[in-house]
């Protein structure tokens, strides 16, 4: 495992570019059912408990 | 404290819940920062899974801050700390050999015995994903019972942002670990079915190994996309037939490795998934695993499959929940009576006399 935080740490691996979508914990619902329904635009939904802006998409 | 809550097929809601507590000596708790919906977590969501409860508390990629620890725990409050989903002992036999997925011991016992019935041996405990593996407490809530705090959980470095250590927690090892098993080599040809979080890791991974080429299948097109940005060429499953497209590319022979993952709920409008389809939909049968199949009918003769996608069947499920390794193939009968004449001859040189 600390070679995979390495390859992060030394840019081999790219990471962020999966999150296509930041929410709060709060619109989890909100964000499975995004997921389910649309997984060509919807890569990869974080949850943040207390994000202040809910369903903000990344960029 | 608030949680994500599972209550039937496509049903989660967001309850005021019980807080977490520390159970045991070695557990901790930890306030999550960031947590991540899984492509598994679509599993739960869709009802494949059994052995869920209403109520049951998802998730099992996330992060957060320590805030309390067991007198057993080596972290430390305040620590910053990313937490791999497999629930792991640490000192049992499989976890002696950093197989952490087939711990012995973080599944309680009433549990282990359902994985017997099913797979022969008991799962390792999960967070978040049903009573086969613990029915422990996910992450995609505001604080989360670490068990085994010990062994587990990545202090995190500082200067790393939460985007980008996150899914240490499951996808990019899995990733990883696809691209692992199956062995590439230094200019290989690999073909990915799949190009979900856990297929663009097995892209990336498979490059940083050495792989030439690496040919991702997919029909989304964004996620074809992401694929093609990390050097990747692709086919569309919907635009072009797989089979016969992978041969063209590799001059009629076929991928040198093949990696799976997709698995649970391949798509495609072809014979055999709708026959899985209709298995699974009337329980029947519990998994759609045409990409498993094409995947292993399109490899190179004397190639490599690695199967990294979620499977349930009870024809594939033992061996990938215990992540068995097997190699099927006829004999190459010529190199096989070489190299046992060199073994067999180093074996006597070496035998104490």
């Amino acid at each position: 495992m600390p070679g995979l935080l390495n390859a992060i740490v030394e840019g081999k691996i790219d990471t962020t570019f999966l999150i296509s979508h930041r929410m709060s914990l709060e619109d989890a619902p909100k964000g499975y059912k995004m997921f389910h329904d649309n997984q060509n635009e919807v890569t990869k939904v974080v949850l943040k408990p207390g994000f202040a802006e809910p369903s903000v998409a990344a960029e | 404290m608030r949680a994500l809550t599972w209550h039937g097929k496509h049903d989660v809601r967001v309850d005021t819940v019980d807080d977490p507590e520390i159970l045991n000596p070695r557990d901790a708790i930890i306030k999550i920062s960031s947590t991540a919906i899984c492509g598994s977590d679509l599993h739960l969501y869709d009802g494949f899974i059994p052995t869920m409860k209403a109520g049951d508390i998802l998730g099992h990629e996330f992060m957060g801050e320590v805030v309390e620890t067991g007198p057993g725990s080596t972290l430390v409050k305040g620590q910053r700390v990313v937490v791999p989903f497999t629930i792991a002992c640490g000192s049992c036999y499989h976890c002696g050999k950093h197989q952490y997925s087939a711990c012995d011991n973080g599944n309680p016992a009433d549990n282990q015995d359902i994985g017997m019935e099913l797979y022969g041996q008991p799962m390792s405990g999960l967070f978040g994903y049903s009573h086969l593996t613990g029915g422990y407490a996910g992450g995609q809530a505001e604080y989360v019972r670490v068990p085994f705090s010990d062994v587990g959980p990545i202090v995190v470095p500082e200067g790393l942002d939460d985007d980008e250590v996150l899914f240490l927690s499951d996808i990019l090892p899995t990733g990883w670990q696809a691209a692992e098993n199956a062995d590439i080599e230094p200019g290989d040809t690999v073909a990915v079915w799949g190009c979900g979080p856990v297929g663009l890791f097995a892209v990336q991974s498979a490059f940083l190994m050495g792989a030439a080429r690496v040919i991702a299948i997919d029909h989304f097109p964004r996620r074809l996309e992401l694929a093609r940005k990390f050097g990747a060429e692709t086919i569309n499953f919907e635009e072009s037939k797989t089979y016969e497209a992978l041969m063209e590319m590799t001059g009629g022979i076929g991928p040198d490795a093949v990696i799976d993952a997709v698995g649970l709920e391949a798509h495609g409008f072809f014979v055999d998934n709708v026959v899985d389809q209709i298995k699974a939909s009337t329980f029947l049968g519990t998994d759609r695993i045409h990409s498993i199949r094409q995947a292993i009918v399109a490899c190179r003769k004397g190639g490599r499959v690695s199967m990294a996608a979620s499977s349930t069947s009870s024809r594939s499920a033992p061996s990938w929940k215990r992540g068995l390794r097997s190699r099927p193939g006829r004999p190459a009968c010529s190199t096989t009576c070489q190299v046992c004449s060199t073994r067999s001859s180093k074996a006597r040189s070496t035998r104490p006399s």
